[in-house]
């Protein structure tokens, strides 16, 4: 009897306990998806919530390695308990490239990450003579020339390759 | 005519030659490598796989030279590779010789797989052997990928990308190979280190591995109208050391090759990568996927070749007749044709369709 007396006095403090949790999460978990995952800096981005509670507001915050860059706020929207955001921004040019991890946070404590993974701006990336901003499927541009001692060195060295593996192939 | 005294110095320096390839012999232990193999073990066929094996020793070397120059984080690495190109004494010509023999190493390899399927190789008693080798295949073509992205040029970025989507489908069990792994360490070093680390060391446990059970099992052999797959270690009329020997030799054909073809088309590098952005194909061996990608989305990227590799890991349990002979094994190999045919029309289609159609159809998928 007095088992069944604890037993039942834990589970109900844990309901009471485990209450205000299930009142804060009934629109479950935040998430936040960022789209495209790898992005140039000064490129955009666009930012898609969900599972969260219309009228919300969370601050999007790029956390890095060294450093934290804000990126402004967006606010949930939507019906009843089913809320969320899609915003498109555009990242610093001047931003590091690395891995990021974006964060969206409100003030009450709830929280989403994302990650996101920042390369160079494509103007600065760029050292070679053909500077391009834009997706190029053209080979870059180097000056690839050889003197003529390396090549001469190079065929030399296939022929020879080509006389002993065909020896050692032919061998008895 | 020839003097005395030039007879007694040839036969000294034989001697000598011969006195000396005795004490390597006894040091070395080299005589424990002389062991029986069929003799048809040295035909090209069946010497695939040590062929791919010199490919990967040329690899290995010349990875060694690239890497002490390559920077592996997205900030830097075009530029390392572009100075690489331009300022490293004959890196230009190290990173082709690297870019060659991957393509002619994934083309053996291939080929080795293909040859042990059409002649019943996988039977018993090797069919974990078959299973080493599907893991080698793979593994194979991880560096290929991995080293693809690396030189990060737009192609190389775009595939980093495609490895992202395809992370994402798969959930935890693309981990690894999301951004999301670690905070501080960018996505492509983490494939720098899968390349030049983490790829290296599985292929050298699986190769091992894959060698022993050879040695163990012997050579298949030949699929004669009613041969019965059996284990023939210790069989035949020629030496391992034989075996070997011609196995360096073709190792050799294949750098002068890839030296050849680095002096007619250097290694392609192209512009640095502009993220989000899809204007290039994939490498050949990655191209076929292309078509799937357009009808299913990035779900194929990691589904179509988890399909392929358990269609191939269900062979050994199918097929489980001991026979060898491929007139034997009609039904399993005209099925297995078929999806070879249907995944070299795919790599065809691909190839011959402009990218502005693929992504077309992606986007109205």
């Amino acid at each position: 009897m007095r088992h069944r007396t604890l037993l039942t006095s834990v589970v109900a403090a844990s309901v009471l306990a485990l209450y205000p949790v299930g009142v804060a999460l009934a629109h479950g978990e935040p998430i936040i998806r960022v789209d495209p995952a790898i992005a140039s800096a000064g490129g955009s981005i666009t930012i898609t919530g969900t599972e969260m509670e219309p009228g919300e507001v969370f601050d999007l915050v790029l956390e890095g390695a060294a450093t934290s860059v804000s990126l402004g706020r967006a606010t949930a929207e939507g019906e009843g308990e089913e809320g969320g955001f899609v915003v498109t921004l555009t990242l610093p040019g001047d931003l590091a490239p690395g891995s990021y991890r974006l964060r969206a946070s409100t003030e009450e404590g709830e929280s989403a990450v994302a990650d996101l993974t920042v390369t160079a701006a494509a103007i600065e990336a760029d050292p070679g003579p053909a500077m391009v901003q834009e997706a190029s499927r053209e080979p870059h541009v180097l000056d690839r020339s050889k003197p003529a001692g390396q090549v001469a060195g190079v065929a030399a060295l296939a022929a020879a390759s080509a006389v002993l593996g065909v020896w050692l192939i032919r061998r008895r | 005519m020839t003097s005395p005294g030039a007879d007694v110095s040839t036969e000294s320096l034989t001697s000598k030659r011969n006195s000396i390839a005795a004490v390597l012999r006894e040091r070395l232990g080299l005589d424990g490598l002389a062991y029986p193999v069929p003799e048809y073990a040295n035909s090209i066929g069946y010497l695939l796989g040590g062929i791919t094996l010199a490919g990967f020793v040329i690899l290995f070397v010349t990875g060694i030279y690239l890497a002490q120059f390559y920077h592996p984080h997205p900030a830097d690495a075009h530029t390392s590779v572009v100075a690489l190109v331009t300022t490293v004494p004959v890196g230009d010509l190290v990173r082709s010789v690297h870019f060659w023999t991957a393509q002619i190493v994934t083309v053996t390899v291939l080929l080795h797989m293909l040859r042990v399927l059409y002649r019943g190789a996988y039977k018993r008693p090797r069919e974990v052997n078959w299973y080493i080798g599907l893991g080698l295949l793979a593994t194979t073509l991880g560096l290929v990928f991995t080293g693809s992205v690396l030189k990060f040029d737009q192609e190389g970025l775009e595939a980093l990308q495609h490895n992202s989507e395809a992370a994402e489908v798969i959930g935890a069990l693309g981990g690894w190979f999301s951004a999301e792994f670690s905070r501080t360490v960018p996505l492509l070093t983490r494939l720098f280190n899968g390349h030049v680390t983490i790829l290296p060391m599985l292929f050298a446990l699986l190769f091992f591995a894959h060698a022993f059970l050879v040695k163990q099992h012997g050579i298949s052999p030949k699929p004669t109208a009613d041969s019965i797959s059996r284990s023939t270690a210790g069989e035949g009329s020629s030496r391992f050391s034989r075996h070997v020997g011609r196995l360096a030799g073709y190792g050799f054909v294949l750098l002068a090759l890839a030296l050849f073809l680095t002096l007619l088309w250097p290694a392609p590098l192209g512009k640095p990568g502009v993220a989000g952005a899809e204007v290039t194909k994939p490498w050949w061996m990655f191209l076929w996927l292309f078509p799937a990608e357009e009808m299913w989305g990035s779900a194929a990227l990691p589904v179509v070749p988890a399909v392929l590799g358990l269609l191939l890991a269900l062979v050994p349990i199918v097929d489980r007749s001991p026979y060898m002979s491929p007139t034997r094994r009609k039904a399993l190999l005209l099925i297995a044709g078929f999806v070879l045919l249907a995944i070299v029309l795919s790599g065809v289609v691909a190839a011959i369709r402009p990218v502005e159609a693929h992504l077309v159809r992606s986007i109205a998928r």
